[in-house]
């Protein structure tokens, strides 16, 4: 059952989203990475099915969604969290996560209440799911609308960043529910939050102006700042960019000069070193 | 991949999920009361008022009683249908196996709910009339009419024409507060007004009141005043010299309740249509048959005198 995308384009009027973009997604946790307006969304919208590729081919769980029959049976086993869901304030948790049950078609309705209950449980909300939705905090809603995305067991799970607004707690929490979901199932997350990265993701995949500019391990994203990465006391000015740390030393990152002492790199190292654009740092040096 | 056969039920489920919600909505029932309490209040004692102002005018407010129900209907009807048209909750929902179309027909048969209350307010209406001995029309207390069963169906068909009517504009503006004044709107020109679509508007209009009056003279014979049912006599010589007679024109009523399921079926398809882009052939095509079909009988039918 695959799900890759094959030279695929997109463009929304004249701006490109996506350019010749070949990714496989397999079983385990791919991490989405890339500055903003990089594709993510578009691409993470690809595989939901809810956009469509101008070119290139398509398999979702080894359909094709544009294909009537085997787009229900795609959605059937998806489970999606768009960007900025805004879901309808007047339903309740309950009421919201149910009625998109039913829309997923979970039958009976035994089944579909037991189904309801388990993801609210998995997100930690069943305490507050009588709340009406714009009663939550920002983070509740993001739950809830995670809560949603695992009804009926997903076979490819797509979240478009997840654990925004999501305290530790509950990042931790949301690690372990989709690690679960990936120990036979195929989970795309788009974050710009490293630690996510780090934590629990099998693998990164990094856009640039709709480009895959990166496919591999996150150790191997991790390596792409090997020994170029060094601390000092005070900005470098070799460096290309630069930071302050909370213990008060200076995080650099570029070609170390002959003094410095290289440290282990991160992910966020290896990303930064990646896209190297770096307009938006502000540690950058011109 | 494997082909799938579409399940019909999660339409049934998901518009019994949302006829939970309009069951559960007290705008809905607070519309259903205030509708029973104008239409059937002055009777509740089961006492028979006398006729008050116009020598129709208790009959007729029965029917201006309807637009409580109606404004309710509509606007619960354009909340529901404008929750589909939300972008962002819209792309949750684009990309579940219930596809747009099978939403919006859970929606509008969802619409069974205010129907139901609507018959439930017409047969309690009734009821309450009838117990009371009907409603005083004209300036004889002997002359009491009692709501018939194709009048009753025109009240309940007008709040199967609003819901749908509320949906179809929740479809075309995204705007809740516009679409709560359109109802509004609708409801008091539609529906509060009933005496401006007097024959032939009403043909197309919401109520087409049955009841209509004709001049029998200063002087009718009794052959005359036998044949006719009398609304008035001549009271006062000057101002009111005339006798009147009145005819009511049940299968006219029951052929405007046939035009009204016709638009019905033609708003439902048209917010079909606006969901998915594509026309649901048999709504479109029955509806247009049973509003072409009802407009023709109507006039064929019709026996009044266009007063």
């Amino acid at each position: 059952m695959k799900t890759l995308l094959d030279r695929v384009d997109k463009r929304y009027g004249p701006a490109t989203a996506l350019t010749d973009v070949t990714v496989e997604f397999r079983p385990g946790v791919t991490a989405l990475l890339g500055p903003n307006g990089a594709g993510k969304s578009t691409l993470l919208r690809i595989l939901a099915t809810a956009d469509r590729a101008d070119r290139g081919n398509v398999r979702v769980l080894g359909g094709d969604p544009t294909d009537a029959d085997d787009r229900h049976a795609i959605r059937a086993r998806l489970g999606y969290l768009p960007q900025d869901p805004r879901f309808y304030g007047w339903f309740s948790a309950y009421e919201f996560v149910d009625y998109v049950a039913i829309l997923h078609q979970i039958h009976p309705s035994s089944r579909r209440r037991r189904d309801v209950r388990r993801v609210l449980e998995a997100v930690d909300l069943t305490g507050r799911m009588h709340r009406r939705m714009n009663r939550l905090s920002a983070g509740e809603q993001r739950r809830a609308g995670i809560a949603q995305a695992l009804l009926g067991e997903p076979h490819l799970l797509v979240l478009d960043e997840p654990t925004v607004g999501l305290d530790p707690v509950e990042r931790l929490r949301f690690r372990r529910v989709v690690s679960d979901v990936a120990k036979e199932h195929t989970v795309v997350l788009a974050t710009h939050l490293m630690d996510d990265v780090a934590g629990f993701c099998d693998r990164a995949v990094v856009l640039q102006q709709g480009i895959v500019v990166f496919d591999d391990t996150v150790d191997a994203l991790a390596a792409m700042a090997e020994d170029r990465v060094w601390l000092s006391d005070a900005p470098d000015p070799t460096a290309r960019h630069w930071w302050r740390t909370g213990r008060g030393t200076y995080r650099n990152i570029g070609d170390p000069p002959p003094y410095a002492a290289t440290t282990p790199p991160t992910v966020d190292d290896g990303y930064l070193e990646l896209i190297d654009g770096g307009a938006f740092l502000p540690g950058r040096s011109q | 991949m494997t082909k799938t056969v579409r399940p019909t039920h999660p339409v049934l489920t998901l518009a019994g999920a949302e006829s939970l919600r309009h069951l559960r909505n007290p705008i809905l029932w607070l519309g259903t009361c205030a509708t029973i309490a104008q239409a059937a209040g002055r009777y509740a004692d089961g006492e028979q008022p006398l006729s008050s102002g116009w020598v129709t005018g208790d009959y007729e407010t029965v029917f201006s009683a309807w637009s409580w129900l109606f404004l309710a209907t509509f606007v619960i009807a354009a909340l529901t249908a404008g929750r589909h048209t939300e972008p962002r909750p819209a792309e949750v929902l684009s990309v579940q196996p219930t596809d747009a179309g099978q939403r919006m027909t859970a929606v509008l048969l969802a619409g069974i709910v205010p129907t139901g209350q609507a018959a439930l307010a017409a047969g309690a209406t009734c009821a309450v009339v009838a117990r009371a001995g009907g409603i005083a029309t004209g300036d004889f207390p002997s002359l009491r009419l009692i709501p018939t069963a194709a009048e009753a169906a025109v009240a309940v068909a007008i709040i199967a024409v609003g819901y749908t009517l509320g949906v179809a504009a929740a479809l075309t503006i995204s705007s809740r507060p516009s679409n709560v004044l359109l109802g509004a709107l609708i409801t008091f020109l539609g529906v509060a007004m009933y005496w401006i679509w007097g024959y032939p508007r009403s043909i197309f209009g919401l109520f087409a009141v049955p009841l209509s009056s004709t001049d029998l003279g200063p002087n009718p014979t009794e052959d005359v005043k036998e044949q006719w049912a009398i609304l008035h006599s001549p009271a006062d010589p000057v101002y009111m010299p005339h006798w009147a007679g009145y005819i009511r024109d049940t299968d006219m009523t029951a052929w405007h309740a046939v035009y009204l399921s016709g638009i019905v079926l033609l708003l439902s398809a048209y917010a079909i249509r606006r969901a998915t882009g594509r026309v649901p052939r048999w709504p479109a095509v029955a509806g247009l048959l049973l509003a072409a079909g009802g407009a023709i009988m109507q006039i064929l039918t019709y026996s009044g005198t266009g007063n």
